[in-house]
């Protein structure tokens, strides 16, 4: 896994070169995808499967679209692309995917960590679980909902992540169940910060993309009759 | 000779990452590219956080990450919509010809 992890990220890096020294717009976004996807599944090697997520469907998916879409509605490269423009970010991407395989077929759970490798667990375990933990259950109620239960992690944890002991080890796996309760627990002023900082965004890009020109004329038009 | 942990080749990574998006943004002048260098920007600082994050075992990693994905989204959604306003008023998106400043070397 974290041969999975530097190789991802390297792709990432060879393609985010690759998108800053693009001529065209449009070539750059689509290397700019790989780039985001290969960063996935980097975050996927090290344990933040929720975050990898995330990362895949926000960034990759809406964010980029949003992006291609503005700049096939800016003009000059509102073709379709040909085969030329995707075809060097789709080597890259098959190489990403080649990783992707050769990873899963060689380490079948893949959410192996350090306090995972005691007892493994399947990966429908995990989902059927959410954290697939046993401490989380012998836990304290109160003490997982005020301390996020990430805190009574640390005390089974060693300080693992180490390459050198010469363990297989990647970083620690972070299930989504504890992001989701830290989210909701000591983060939830953040949380409705965020969501002000959203509706500001929302507010902003409506604001500065609504027609202005057409509205003048209507508000002539009216004032006039 | 001292091995790299897993947390230092991480963050090699994401200060790569970081140093690539900022001479997109230094060295590109098309508001779009400069927006994509940022972009490239806030994924390597939320990389690190993932990395650190799974170093010690804490959610914290993630939540900043989900919170930096929503400035992300925010900050692409009011960056766009500053590109599409530039493009039908003066039909350039060209940032130093914008800061009225002609380039002296070609």
């Amino acid at each position: 896994m974290t041969g999975l992890m530097i190789g991802s990220a390297a792709i990432s890096v060879i393609a985010t070169i690759a998108c800053i020294v693009q001529r065209k717009a449009i070539h750059a976004l689509l290397y700019l995808v790989v780039s985001l996807l290969g960063l996935a599944v980097a975050m996927f090697a090290l344990g933040a499967a929720f975050a990898a997520a995330m990362e895949a469907i926000v960034y990759a998916g809406a964010i980029m679209v949003l992006f291609i879409f503005v700049v096939m509605m800016l003009g000059p490269e509102s073709r379709i692309p040909g085969p030329s423009a995707w075809f060097g970010s789709s080597i890259l991407a098959a190489f990403l995917l080649g990783l992707l395989l050769v990873a899963l077929i060689s380490s079948p759970p893949i959410l192996v960590s350090a306090h995972l490798n005691a007892q493994p667990a399947s990966i429908a375990d995990l989902n059927l679980n959410g954290s697939g933990m046993p401490h989380n259950q012998s836990a304290p109620q109160e003490q997982v909902a005020s301390e996020t239960g990430s805190i009574s992690n640390k005390n089974q944890i060693p300080p693992a992540g180490d390459l050198s002991d010469g363990t297989d080890s990647v970083g620690i796996a972070v299930p989504p169940k504890e992001v989701g309760v830290a989210l909701f627990g000591p983060f939830v002023l953040c949380t409705e910060i965020a969501a002000f900082l959203l509706i500001a965004g929302f507010v902003g890009a409506f604001h500065l993309g609504k027609d202005r020109k057409k509205r003048n004329e209507a508000q002539i038009q009216g004032s006039s009759q | 000779m001292i091995q790299p942990t897993l947390l230092d080749i991480g963050l090699g990574f994401a200060g790569i990452l970081f140093i690539i998006g900022l001479v997109g943004v230094i060295a590109r002048r098309s508001m779009i590219f400069m927006l994509i260098g940022t972009e490239i920007m806030l994924n390597a600082a939320g990389f690190a956080f993932i990395v650190g994050g799974s170093r010690w075992a804490d959610a914290g990693g993630q939540v900043m990450f989900i919170f930096l994905v929503i400035t992300a989204a925010t900050e692409v959604a009011v960056g766009l919509a500053i590109v599409l306003l530039l493009s039908t008023k003066i039909q350039d998106l060209d940032a130093d010809k914008l800061a009225g400043e002609e380039r002296s070397w070609k």
